[in-house]
């Protein structure tokens, strides 16, 4: 009779799965357990369309569905909710199939009406989501429509080479449409912090169960989950997900150490040090990985070149200077110093951790004082001052102000080391840490004749894995073309050859869809930075994932990588006790 | 009033108040030792350049983190020597990942000499010098390293930097206490004495008794009021003129900076000693003042609304033009009619409510923003604190007024006013001597928030910057390593044992001074 | 009286719109607001930036803004956050409250532990004992909390280690699931000694009182802890045996709740109080030295009066004039948390909120939490200068 039952609910569950999604696991898995992490800070909403930080998506992306994804074997995409898709029109057009049967945790079918709503509620300029640049294309709008219950179509203006990335979530229209039609206001009032987890409904793998503020997100296996693994039972495998937040890093690292928290990523080789420690130690079964890759976030100093001092603005632009500059880093203490011992100098704008674009095979200008001062000598700056700071012809001193966030100890430091490097060949670098805000407002607003009041900035950006994606950093009239900025969305007044190319490249490489014409021109393009350095690359931090033993399913150390973490899919994570 | 007499014989029992005060001090056993660690330290944070082997700036980033250079007293063969130190190698450990310093005597050994030549300094800024504690050629020649209390992230020497640090540490730190202090006193002293005692600001041109009230005064008062201004504006005249000739040519330097707000606050007290002694008398200049005051304020609302007035239209129009016609309308009837009195206890505590709601980092990050970047780090972090004391003198100022409500109405003070002493004579040498004991606990209990305080304008940017140095500084270099500051490498944690040290010893001091300064306690 | 009482408070209004306007100034002066951050993501473009800003509304002029804040201030309301979309008391309310545990604890330990030093240093000035709590109260307030959290994080991983046992927490409130099994055990073990302590204490009270003598100030400490104790331990005897070994936080019993929110917060607040005690010790020890030295203690003490009823009847409430004057900041400091050590022990205060804000610049939660602690600190204000008139009948006002 029990087996009856059971064949019974098997057969069932197969009828409700009809298309499930297969994940492919590093080992074969159990079901049951827990799983816990730490976060840094608090999700501020459940909320996609209102969500902006990744405390807040790092959570809604265990319980709303994306249409595709990236494969984290291949890097090439991968369907999520989308079965398969098809490729019209010369790439103008893309078809995509969802899971007949896939269902949201309150029973409801997952279908193309919430596919298309979802698709034109992050589209509305009036909800301003965070994902609305997915669905806008140089200006022109990307348009989702439905085919039939289980087809939806999305027309683009142009070719577009990441149109088959769809990282976006997808809510359930019957709670959305309402308020969508009430309102915005209403809309975005939807699934605050206050609403009851009960009411949070599912389509991803785990579903909210409780949440204290401050304290933890607590997430259980989700039971209507499209997926399953090889041998067809159904994932998550994890019967719970635990997010401690835990503000602090040091407080991090000692519920890791305590056997608290499952995964830790160690920041430097110190904490690397403790975690070994520990683990030699016998107290602490886990295992480390230092050094396994470099972390997506990039550090580098930006130029001015529409200073208000037409001294300074010719300086910045002559490549030879910006080539000085570029020998005076001293990538390796950086690495030492700043980044606490483990990290990989960077030379180009994409991150070491794609390998689908990355290429080393760029110019580098490594560390070289006296090269440098070779560069400065031919620009005219021959001679020293009373003071020691070199001087052109005309008795200008080779000085700049060299400014960075307040706060962001690696960058700190990176910058003091600049500075020293830079003093002892005689240019007079004067650095400040200054308020975040208030070095934004610097970079990103000139004044109503171009011009902008700062030398050079010490900044980053979060790197992706879609290089069309910084589009807004290379082309000419990109709102963070940070070196040479237009005003108004207009170009720069005055463009270098150079810009012209990056920004031909960068468009081509947004429209071609051969992938391996897609990275000859990314590579031509990191070769045309690194060779140009309108952006002057400083160091990368480690990527030195650590575990506790008891999880399964985890990816080995061969491949641990920064993009896709320590497992390739959570919901292939196990329990081994 | 009461005439001193004059004290003629060395008898023990006619010393004078300090003279007593100096005796009781100098019996307080941990008060000597308190005030001879401070000896120490100043002089430490003095010869600073003498003591340390490198200069502050100096830093060996391949030595980063690196722990104290061992010292060797014994030879190959054992027998004492002359303590010498050996080339070492910093790396880091390709297995534990921790930092480890290599001796190798194999490689060279170097004989530590004092009282040697090191690389060159100007002692004081001023002079130039070469002497140095300890060191040797080899130091100057960097065969190998010397850092008797090991090194920072930047491979810089601790133990110097202690010095370098002191100097910041130890007077700007109490520099930022004294002044809050200053101002905490002085507006608690006020608003407590004249609490419940309105004075009065201003009287209507139409009202009777404004003429009354001018008539009070004679002539003498009059010429001696035209005098105090003319002297007034002179004393500004006078100011503003070093500040353009001294002062502002050479802002760069602390030196200058400190001279300038000497000259600022002893203008502002003579300035004040005028206003009292002399304009003050005469009520019709005082009449003059507030009709002044006035007109300026109309003005400013006049200003205001018409600026209002033209960036708005509609009802938010006529609503900012109905309240400003409101209160122009006021003051024209102040100008004419009532008399105005103040309660300056009111108008003291409220403001510092007022005060107190302004939130300190958004100050402080408008202050990074205002104060060009060409201003040095040192001259940034005393303005810095200078105006966080002109925001942050309430609660003092409360407590002070807290006291000086219960001891204006003690006997002594009653009968000093009975005696027809003045206000300021009152209060300063019958009503604040009684709030010593609070001032002195206090100021040793506000010098280490404000030497660790001091990190955290770094940290904007407002404070010292690196390669600079103070204690606070050195002690956020700990807490940026974690726990490994314990574990690995405890050097990190020598500024706070400094810190601790000096708050102690202030403290000490205080006891000392309290005990002394009360005049009940028997010598 | 009554007079200075309702022209105090009339006085608050002009005071709160003064304090809120400023407040509201320095805060937009500060250079970007909330959206700011947003312009350095590759992925926005200057559109929904601009789209953003205009919807929040801080495209509007200054005093438009602050007039449509207080307009909701005058209606109870204080705001919508901006990143949370929420009401901010939503947002700062239930911080608040665990922020307050601590500080409640913290600032109980302080007073209980340094008057009462504070008077015996005072009395016995000069002593070893005097020294060594000197040295002991400024070894806490020169060790920066954020560090002594630290350490009191690690030290409970060594003790972990050491004894296999969660002795300490590793921060946090509360945990996911409540060993109730370990609960009850424990409560097994310390139950007879609290029982046996609050009698011993019970009968010392009792044989003072029968002697005609006002209990000693360690008997009364005594006499409540243990008493306490032993009634909280109670609870785990009487139901524990009937619960499950193991129970998430949420389903279980309230003492169980309390116990483990107790137990998380003693680090903290250990942290907490040892950096404030300095101050309040070494300020009554001076004001007792002061007092001590009053003629009229001395014309007590000719009288005959015990010892006891000088020193605590007669000094003390002279001395703590400086303390009732600052009763007006302990208010708003009730919700003002417990500074950086919540960050450092993942305690949910409000701190690690505000530092939130302050950073997002979330305009309304800081504006939030400034008008809560200047209302607090006007009532603050009012209330110690009432009692300070209360206090010392000399003290007048007008």
């Amino acid at each position: 009779m029990r087996k009856l039952l059971v064949l019974g609910m098997l057969a069932l569950a197969g009828v409700a799965l009809a298309q499930p999604k297969v994940f492919k696991g590093t080992e074969p898995g159990r079901a049951g357990g827990a799983y816990r992490v730490t976060a840094i800070s608090d999700p501020r909403t459940w909320n996609p369309f209102v969500a902006r930080e990744t405390s807040s998506t790092d959570i809604i992306s265990l319980f709303l569905p994306t249409l595709t994804g990236y494969s984290p074997y291949t890097q090439a995409p991968e369907g999520n909710l989308a079965k398969s898709w098809e490729v019209r029109n010369n790439g103008l057009t893309v078809i995509f199939q969802l899971r007949e049967g896939a269902r949201w945790s309150d029973g409801r079918p997952i279908t193309a009406d919430d596919v298309v709503f979802s698709a034109t509620v992050h589209a509305d300029a009036r909800v301003n989501s965070n994902a609305r640049s997915s669905f806008i294309l140089d200006g022109q709008p990307i348009r989702w429509t439905k085919v039939d219950q289980f087809r939806v179509r999305a027309d683009f203006p142009k070719p577009y080479a990441p149109a088959l990335i769809q990282g976006w979530y997808i809510v359930p229209e019957h709670i959305f449409g309402p308020a969508y039609r009430a309102g915005v206001q209403q809309l975005q009032a939807l699934w605050n912090l206050d609403t009851p987890p009960a009411q949070i409904v599912s389509g991803g793998p785990f579903k909210l169960d409780s949440y204290v503020k401050g304290e933890r997100v607590v997430l259980v296996r989700n039971p209507n989950y499209w997926g399953v693994d090889e041998r067809g039972s159904p994932v998550a495998y994890l019967e719970r997900y635990t997010v401690q937040i835990v503000p602090d890093l040091n407080a991090q690292l000692a519920r890791f150490l305590a056997g608290d928290a499952d995964v830790f990523a160690a920041a430097n080789a110190d904490q690397v040090a403790q975690v070994l420690e520990r683990i030699r130690a016998g107290r602490l079964r886990a295992e480390i990985f230092p050094n396994a890759d470099v972390t997506l976030g990039t550090n580098f100093i930006v130029f001015n070149w529409n200073h208000k001092d037409p001294f300074k603005e010719n300086l910045f632009r002559q490549v030879k200077f910006r080539r000085a500059m570029a020998h005076l880093m001293d990538k390796k203490s950086m690495i030492e110093v700043a980044l606490g011992g483990l990290g990989q100098p960077q030379w180009s704008p994409i991150s070491i951790p794609n390998k689908a674009f990355f290429t080393d095979e760029v110019a580098k200008y490594e560390f070289n004082p006296q090269r440098a001062a070779q560069l400065l000598a031919e620009l005219g700056f021959r001679s020293k001052n009373r003071d020691g700071w070199l001087v052109n012809a005309q008795g200008r001193v080779l000085e700049f102000n060299l400014v960075t966030n307040q706060g962001n100890n690696v960058r700190e430091r990176i910058a003091q080391i600049f500075r020293d490097e830079a003093r002892k060949i005689g240019v007079k670098v004067e650095y400040r840490p200054i308020d975040f805000n208030e070095l934004v407002r610097q970079l990103t607003s000139p004044a109503a004749d171009g011009t902008r009041e700062f030398d050079a900035i010490l900044i980053g950006l979060t790197g992706g894995i879609e290089p069309a994606f910084s589009r807004n950093v290379w082309e000419l009239n990109g709102p963070l073309h940070m070196w040479n900025l237009g005003v108004g969305g207009k170009n720069p007044a005055k463009v270098e050859a150079f810009e012209v190319l990056i920004d031909s490249l960068m468009k081509r490489g947004a429209t071609t869809l051969d992938q391996a014409q897609r990275r000859q021109i990314y590579v031509q393009f990191q070769k045309v930075v690194a060779e140009n350095l309108p952006i002057i690359y400083t160091v990368a931090p480690a990527y030195n994932p650590a575990r506790l033993t008891r999880l399964g399913g985890m990816f080995s150390k061969e491949q641990v990588n920064a993009i896709t973490g320590q497992a390739p899919y959570i919901e292939t994570v196990f329990a081994k006790e | 009033m009461l005439r001193r007499v004059p004290s003629s014989s060395s008898a023990p029992a006619n010393r004078s108040f300090f003279q007593q005060a100096w005796l009781r001090f100098k019996r307080h056993p941990l008060a000597r030792l308190g005030a001879a660690i401070l000896l120490v330290f100043y002089l430490g944070a003095l010869f600073a350049d003498f003591l340390a082997p490198y200069p502050e700036e100096k830093s060996f980033r391949d030595f980063s983190f690196a722990a104290p250079t061992q010292i060797f007293w014994r030879d190959e063969n054992g027998r004492l020597t002359r303590p010498y130190v050996c080339a070492s190698e910093r790396r880091r450990n390709p297995e534990t990942f921790k930092v480890e310093v290599i001796t190798d005597c194999e490689k060279g050994r170097y004989p530590i000499y004092f009282f040697t030549k090191g690389e060159p300094y100007h002692f004081l800024g001023l002079f130039p010098a070469d002497l140095r504690l300890m060191g040797g050629p080899w130091l100057l020649e960097d065969k190998a390293r010397l850092f008797l209390w090991g090194t920072d992230d930047f491979g810089r020497d601790i133990w110097g930097r202690i010095w370098f640090g002191a100097r910041i540490s130890l007077t700007i730190g109490i520099f930022a206490v004294a002044l809050a202090l200053l101002i905490g006193i002085f507006m608690g002293s006020i608003s407590g004495y004249y609490a419940g005692r309105p004075v009065t600001f201003s009287i209507g041109l139409l009202n009777p008794r404004f003429w009354a009230f001018v008539r009070a005064s004679r002539l003498l008062d009059h010429l001696l009021a035209l005098l105090g201004l003319a002297l007034i504006a002179a004393l500004f005249w006078g100011m503003a003129q070093g500040y353009q000739l001294y002062i502002r040519p050479d802002l760069q330097r602390v030196s200058t900076l400190l001279l300038g707000m000497l000259g600022l606050g002893v203008g502002l007290v003579l300035f004040g000693l005028l206003l009292y002694s002399l304009v003050w008398r005469s009520h019709l200049v005082r009449a003059l003042l507030w009709l002044l005051a006035w007109v300026g304020v109309a003005w400013l609302v006049w200003i205001t609304v018409w600026g209002f007035l033209q960036s708005s239209r509609g009802l938010e129009a006529f609503l900012a033009g109905l309240l400003g016609a409101g209160l122009l309308g006021a003051i024209g009837y102040i100008l004419l009619w009532p008399r105005i009195e103040l309660d300056l206890d009111t108008l003291i505590m409220r403001s510092v409510e007022v005060l107190a709601a302004i939130p300190d980092l958004f100050l402080l990050i408008i202050l990074s923003v205002l104060i060009p970047m060409e201003v040095p780090p040192a001259v940034r972090f005393v303005l810095v604190v200078t105006i966080l004391s002109f925001v942050n003198w309430g609660g003092l100022a409360r407590i002070i007024r807290s006291q000086v409500l219960q001891l204006r109405e003690m006997e002594y003070a009653q009968a000093a006013q009975a005696l027809g002493a003045g206000d300021a004579r009152i209060v300063i040498r019958h009503v604040l001597p009684g709030t010593y004991t609070y001032l002195i606990v206090a100021v040793t209990l506000a010098i280490p928030g404000f030497i660790l305080g001091e990190s955290g304008l770094s940290f904007l940017g407002l404070g010292i910057q690196e390669p600079a140095t103070s204690w606070g500084l050195m002690l956020s270099k700990a807490q940026a390593t974690g726990i490994t500051a314990f574990t690995e490498r405890p050097w990190l944690l020598i500024p706070g044992v400094f810190i601790f040290m000096a708050v102690l010893a202030y403290n000490f001091m205080g006891d000392g001074l309290r005990d002394a300064l009360d005049p009940r306690t028997k010598v | 009286m009554y007079a200075y009482i309702v022209r105090r408070l009339l006085q608050l209004i002009p005071t709160f719109f003064g304090a809120t306007l400023l407040a509201f100034l320095v805060i937009q002066l500060a250079p970007g607001d909330f959206v700011t951050r947003l312009e350095l993501d590759p992925t926005q473009d200057r559109e929904s930036i601009a789209n953003l800003r205009q919807q929040l509304g801080l495209d509007q002029p200054l005093p438009v803004q602050y007039a449509k804040w207080l307009s909701g201030i005058l209606q109870g309301y204080l705001g919508l956050s901006l990143s949370y979309k929420t009401d901010v008391w939503n947002v700062i309310g239930p911080r608040i409250l665990n922020s307050m545990v601590l500080v409640v604890l913290a600032t109980l330990m302080i007073y209980l532990i340094a008057i009462p030093i504070g008077v015996y240093s005072a009395i016995y000035k000069y002593t070893w004992q005097d020294r060594l709590f000197t040295v002991l109260a400024f070894f806490g307030l020169a060790v920066p909390n954020f560090f002594f959290g630290l350490i009191m994080l690690f030290l409970a991983v060594w003790l972990y280690d050491l004894t296999d046992m969660r002795l300490l927490p590793i921060g946090g409130m509360t945990n996911e699931f409540l060993h109730l099994g370990n609960m009850t055990r424990a409560a097994q073990w310390f139950f007879p000694p609290a029982l046996l302590g609050s009698l011993v204490f019970a009968a010392l009270f009792w044989r003072r009182t029968r002697q005609k003598l006002a209990p000693t100030f360690g008997q009364w400490v005594g006499l409540v802890l243990f008493g306490v104790s032993a009634l909280l331990l109670l609870f785990p005897l009487w139901q524990g045996p009937g619960l499950p070994e193991r129970l998430p936080y949420t389903d279980a019993p309230l003492w169980a709740r309390i116990t483990n929110v107790l137990w998380h917060a003693f680090p903290v607040v250990i942290v907490v109080g040892t950096s404030g005690l300095a101050g309040l010790m070494r300020v009554m020890r001076g004001q007792m030295l002061d007092v001590l030295s009053q003629d009229y203690i001395r014309t007590a003490r000719a009288k005959g009066l015990s010892e006891r009823v000088v020193i605590y009847k007669h000094a003390l409430r002279n001395a703590v004039i400086p303390f009732i004057a600052g009763i007006g900041g302990l208010l708003p400091g009730l919700i003002g948390g417990a500074g950086l050590v919540e960050v450092t022990m993942a305690w949910p205060g409000i701190t690690p909120a505000l530092l939130e804000a302050i950073s997002a610049i979330d305009l309304y939660v800081i504006m939030g939490l400034i008008t809560i602690t200047t209302i607090l600190l006007m009532i603050g204000n009012v209330i110690s200068d009432l009692l300070l008139a209360w206090v010392d009948p000399r003290i007048r006002y007008s």
